[in-house]
């Protein structure tokens, strides 16, 4: 009882004294409370009682607040919570809502706006959301409710650039050539990585210079688009079909840049520089090619996630391409906006929506708290310098069947932990943790060129049925044009069936679609 | 009178109604209990205002449907396949069943049996996986066997929309074909062997022995199950499709289930999905309807 | 002596093309066995496997170390059994009511069952009936919710309309046999055949079934083995991209992980469903000599 007392008094003045706002401090006093929440399991947890983390175990004994969990695993997530959603509700999810569960559910979640609920309630949270640009704007519907509250961290830089280039140096050594530049040191590297037994096992013919694939998240075709100033604002392909420049949307896929891109790279399939395969393989069947040593270059998060530390120190990042005109573009973007802000949602059938936000605003209560939160306990994952910043560490009790990631899934959140503001980041330093290191280190020399904070569209809520006017829109957009870039890339391209290409595009509705982006740029809905 | 007649004979069955009794309680409760759902169809429904409180919408969904572009290229894509697979995929497992059931070495017999049951049990996702590595145009060893017997070099039959119908029927039989032959077998199990022996004494070729003997006996068994296979004619499974999919074939692999599933996977479109999948059902039994009616004319087997 | 000639002919040919179907038939078969003890590498080049390459047994051992396996078979093997019992006795009920001729409403029990095989009132409103019976988290409902399938009933009722002629049926009724014994005593016995495939299409629709116990089941000690493989056959093939609160270096871990087992779990899930075949065989290998019972 006593050390209850002391721990409680320790965390409230630590409250106090991180949050500054001050505003509703919770004592323990106050009548224990159980909620249930629902909660995604990630498959690298290796304990699913979510209660014996050390976040929420000071959470309880501050708030008085127990939380009752329900595991649900991320295979099942979308089917299962549509049926609770339905039947049982619980009072809280975390991490299994999506933007349109909120749409077409509104009445099931909160609002929290209602009542000053999360301004009295949650003060640290509202403060951190206000240093936004646009503030509480960022989770507000246009009807001005507050459904969800936000978790994962506001940026995260190695993020920013998406699937970066990668090349084996030990070929281009074999071959006698350099890092290429542009485009056309690009084929020269990839025709004599063809040509001649760059890796050196006797066999000419068993090299794939160049291997992009469709079934891999960064390694998409419009990666290739990126020395003719087209970039997507992440790696999907879609992304790139439309750009931002001085306040107006435009399309990429109708353009000339376009379709050089298009022709550059079926010169590369056609005289096998590219893989063909790049469209039909499997994701594993693309991961067993870059393990077999026969590709030598393709798009990556970083080698050393790929392959053994031996085989990645092999591979060096290909600068971005000149194309001689200036139009070099990377795709990502830069300060990416990359917190969930559907993470937390509080449903209607909360009883004490009041002491749920307390909890959760003492979890969000001070850098220390959000890192618990978010990787365990201090002095394990994570630590804080003399100066405040936050330092990421390799814990002691690691085995080969227990990882970095099954630590930081298990003792923590991750990206499901309370919102971590850009100012807040974590520093990884090269001796602690040299994969993420070099991550970083990589996206250096590439991110001034990624998609420019000006020239990224805005993020809010919007009207679910302008939504899902779009989503129809889409369906059958992407479908076109994805197929048009295969076949294209394939086949080539010649002016009849570039003609032919720009009235489909037309008919599949390209230019309402950039329209709806235009007047959601200019905040007409 | 008439009526007093029914009730006598009714009562005169009425272990048979027992006998049917379990079953009919258990599809009143599985299916019929949960049957209001249909209503979603004609509704903006949402999972959490329910059926009573959703909106109603009338037809929308309905037109929507049938307004989007791609509307006649996708239920033609549909049709090609299920229809291919029906051509294709119906005669071959009665085939293999009389194959293996004239086989005389019980052994041998027993063993293509199991084997050719086996691939049925190869989920989904591994048996295209399969595919694809197995006909990569670079490593493959299926597409070297289709280049030594005469394919182009390079073919590329995954990237290929023409290949794709072929390849997603004849893979189908393959995992299919022996799983499908296990409902004829029965049936020739239940084949009086009194017939065959008169048969012989007779001098009947096997031939004529299995034209005579064994394919009367499972007529009956194959007219209610192509009864069944027709009434399925809108339904293709999404799952497969899906996973063959690719940017190049997509022109021909855009079926209604991969439609739907696309579009409820962006969000939740209940109602949508309900309605295409009322608009198939609703084909898929007419056809079984007058297919039934066809075959009791005919053939004098019906469902009912 | 000519009878004899074409039969051997018909033979030959009969055993050579069917010899050639078991090779193209048993070659994928054999391909996950060599893949299960293979590094992932190699598998997926797509290159002709005829022995392992880069032999591990990790996948295996990974397998016997996860204790949700063993939890899993167990669970699998109480619906697969509950749900066999529970649905022969039924769809041959069914069945044999369904295929007298004399039965009044036939046609109306028929279009009854065939009805719902087209029409479904979806997910949600099913799941809201089976709350409301209290039934969502239990084994019960495990059991219960496949034992009956409309498909089993007809192809039961059409077998037992050509196997069991109408003249035994008249031959009992004039010994003053009801149809409880005539079921049970006569219509049981002469249809092994159907009942060996009951069995096994039950078996196997609840030994795959992953869907119902995924939606129903909330507790995780209640899960069948088919859950498990599903989320072990989803991570293999995790795309970054599609996963939220995933990092890309921890999901390519996750996959890589998943690819060392997955061969394994398939093969350790499927055997047993596999191996139940060759018991169920001897029933229509051997026809049944219906004469001998009218006789």
């Amino acid at each position: 009882m006593k050390r209850k007392g002391i721990a409680a008094l320790l965390t409230m003045s630590m409250v106090l004294a991180a949050g500054g706002t001050g505003g509703a401090v919770v004592s323990a006093a106050e009548d224990p409370v159980t909620f249930k929440v629902a909660v995604m399991l990630n498959p690298l947890c290796k304990d699913e009682d979510f209660n014996n983390q050390e976040a929420y175990k000071k959470a309880e004994e501050a708030t008085g607040v127990h939380i009752e969990w329900i595991p649900i695993s991320s295979a099942d997530a979308d089917d299962k919570v549509n049926i609770m959603l339905a039947s049982d509700l619980p009072d809280a999810f975390l991490g299994l809502i999506g933007e349109g569960q909120i749409a077409n559910n509104m009445d099931s979640f909160l609002d929290l706006n209602q009542d000053d609920l999360l301004k009295t309630n949650a003060p640290h949270v509202v403060s951190d959301y206000e240093k936004l640009s646009n503030g509480l704007d960022i989770v507000t519907w246009p009807d001005g409710s507050i459904r969800s509250l936000m978790t994962g961290r506001q940026t995260s830089y190695e993020n920013d650039a998406e699937g970066i280039m990668f090349i084996n140096k030990e070929w281009l050594d074999n071959v006698g050539m350099d890092v290429p530049t542009n485009i056309d040191e690009f084929y020269e590297v990839m025709k004599a990585f063809h040509d001649q037994d760059a890796n050196g096992n006797g066999d000419a013919n068993d090299e794939i210079p160049f291997e992009p694939s469709q079934s891999d998240w960064c390694s998409k075709i419009m990666n290739v688009a990126n020395p003719w100033g087209i970039a997507g604002t992440d790696s999907s392909d879609e992304s790139a079909y439309k750009m931002v420049k001085d306040g107006k949307v435009t399309g990429t896929v109708n353009t000339d840049e376009f379709r050089s891109f298009l022709e550059y790279a079926h010169k590369l399939v056609s005289e096998g520089l590219m893989d063909k395969e790049m469209f039909s393989q499997t994701s594993e069947q693309y991961h067993s090619k870059i393990n077999e040593g026969v590709v030598g270059c393709y798009y990556t998060w970083s080698p050393y996630a790929d392959m053994s530390e031996s085989e990645a120190q092999k591979w060096v990042e290909v600068p971005v391409f000149d194309d001689g005109e200036g139009h070099y573009m990377k795709t990502g973007s830069q300060d990416k906006f990359s917190a969930s802000r559907t993470g937390f949602c509080i449903t209607s059938e909360c009883e004490a929506p009041d002491r749920l936000l307390q909890w959760w605003d003492y979890l969000s209560s001070s850098t220390e708290m959000k890192y618990t939160n978010r990787f365990g306990p201090q002095g394990e994952a994570w630590d804080i310098n003399e100066d405040g910043t936050v330092v990421e560490l390799i814990p002691d009790s690691l085995t080969d069947d227990f990882t970095i990631e099954n630590y930081k899934y298990t003792y923590g959140m991750t990206g499901l932990g309370t919102y971590i503001t850009k100012e807040e980041n974590a520093e990884v330093l090269e001796e602690n943790s040299f994969t993420s290191w070099y991550r970083i280190d990589c996206v250096k020399q590439l991110h001034e060129y990624c998609v420019p904070v000006e020239n990224q569209l805005p993020i809010r809520f919007v009207d679910p049925e302008k939504t899902s006017e779009r989503t129809f829109m889409e369906t059958e957009l992407f479908s076109y044009i994805s197929n048009f870039i295969a076949t294209s890339v394939l086949d080539g391209i010649d002016d009849a069936k570039w003609e032919e290409h720009l009235s489909q595009l037309d008919a599949v509705q390209y230019n309402e679609w950039l329209n709806w982006y235009q007047e959601y740029l200019d905040k007409e809905f | 009178m008439k009526r007093k007649n029914l009730w006598k004979r009714m009562k005169k069955c009425y272990m048979l109604y027992l006998f049917l009794l379990p079953a009919v309680l258990m599809i009143a409760v599985f299916c019929y209990a949960p049957m209001y759902g249909v209503l979603m169809a004609f509704q903006n429904y949402s999972p959490s205002k329910g059926i009573t409180g959703s909106s109603w919408v009338g037809l929308k969904w309905f037109r929507t449907f049938f307004n989007m572009p791609r509307f006649w290229q996708i239920v033609k894509n549909t049709l090609t396949l299920s229809i291919y697979s029906l051509i294709a995929g119906f005669p071959i497992p009665v085939i293999l069943a009389l194959m293996i059931n004239s086989v005389r070495n019980s052994k041998f017999q027993k063993v293509t049996q199991t084997v050719t049951y086996m691939p049925h049990f190869i989920s989904v996702v591994i048996m295209v996986g399969m595919l694809t590595t197995f006909l990569s145009p670079r490593s493959g060893f299926l597409s070297h066997i289709l280049t030594f017997l005469g394919a182009p070099d390079d073919a590329f039959y995954m990237g290929d929309a023409k290949a794709f119908p072929h390849l997603y029927v004849w893979s189908g039989i393959w995992q299919d074909m022996g799983w499908s032959s296990i409902i004829y077998l029965a049936a020739l199990a239940g084949v009086d062997q009194s017939l065959h022996e008169a048969a012989k004494v007779d001098g009947a070729t096997k031939l004529q022995r299995i034209w005579h003997v064994d394919i009367p006996a499972i007529v009956p068994t194959m007219i209610i199950l192509l009864i069944m296979s027709v009434g399925s004619i809108m339904s293709v499974g999404y799952e497969k499709v899906f996973l063959m999919q690719n940017d190049l074939n997509s022109t021909v692999s855009e079926v209604i289930s991969t439609y739907v599933y696309k579009i409820g996977l962006k969000q939740q479109q209940y109602s949508y999905s309900a309605a295409i999948g009322l608009f198939n059902n609703g084909i898929n039994f007419i056809l079984l309807v007058v297919v039934n009616k066809v075959s009791k004319k005919l053939s004098g087997s019906s469902l009912w | 002596m000519k009878r004899r000639g074409s039969d051997k002919i018909f033979d030959i040919v009969n055993i050579t093309i069917l010899s050639i179907l078991l090779v193209i038939m048993a070659y994928p078969i054999y391909f996950v066995l060599v893949a299960s003890v293979s590094d992932p590498t190699y598998v997926n080049s797509g290159a002709f496997l005829l022995w392992p390459k880069g032999f591990s047994m990790l996948g295996y051992r990974k397998v016997f170390e996860d204790t949700r396996i063993w939890i899993g078979y167990f669970n699998t093997l109480i619906y697969v059994i509950g749900g066999c019992i529970l649905g022969v006795m039924i769809t041959m009920m069914a069945g044999f009511a369904l295929s007298r001729k004399e039965l009044p409403f036939r046609g109306f029990f028929m279009g009854y069952f065939v009805f719902t095989m087209y029409f479904g009132g979806g997910l949600i409103p099913f799941y809201m009936v089976m709350k409301t019976l209290h039934l969502t988290n239990t084994r019960t409902l495990m059991i219960l919710i496949s034992a009956v399938s409309v498909y089993n009933i007809i192809v039961t009722r059409s077998f037992m309309e050509n196997t069991i002629p109408e003249e035994l049926r008249d031959a009992a009724k004039v010994d003053g046999c009801g149809d409880g014994y005539f079921f049970f005593k006569i219509v049981m016995p002469l249809s092994k055949a159907i009942m060996a495939v009951l069995v096994l299409f039950l078996a196997v629709s609840y030994w795959n079934s992953y869907f119902n116990p995924m939606i129903f089941l909330t507790d995780r000690s209640k899960y069948p083995l088919a859950l498990y493989l599903r989320e072990i056959l989803l991570t293999a093939s995790t795309n970054a991209s599609t996963s939220r609160e995933l990092d890309p270096a921890a999901a390519l871990k996750l996959q890589t992980m998943a690819q060392v087992i997955k061969y394994g779990v398939i093969v350790v899930s499927t055997l047993p469903i596999i191996c139940v075949y060759p018991f169920l065989q001897k029933y229509f290998v051997k026809g049944v000599m219906i004469g001998s019972v009218k006789g």
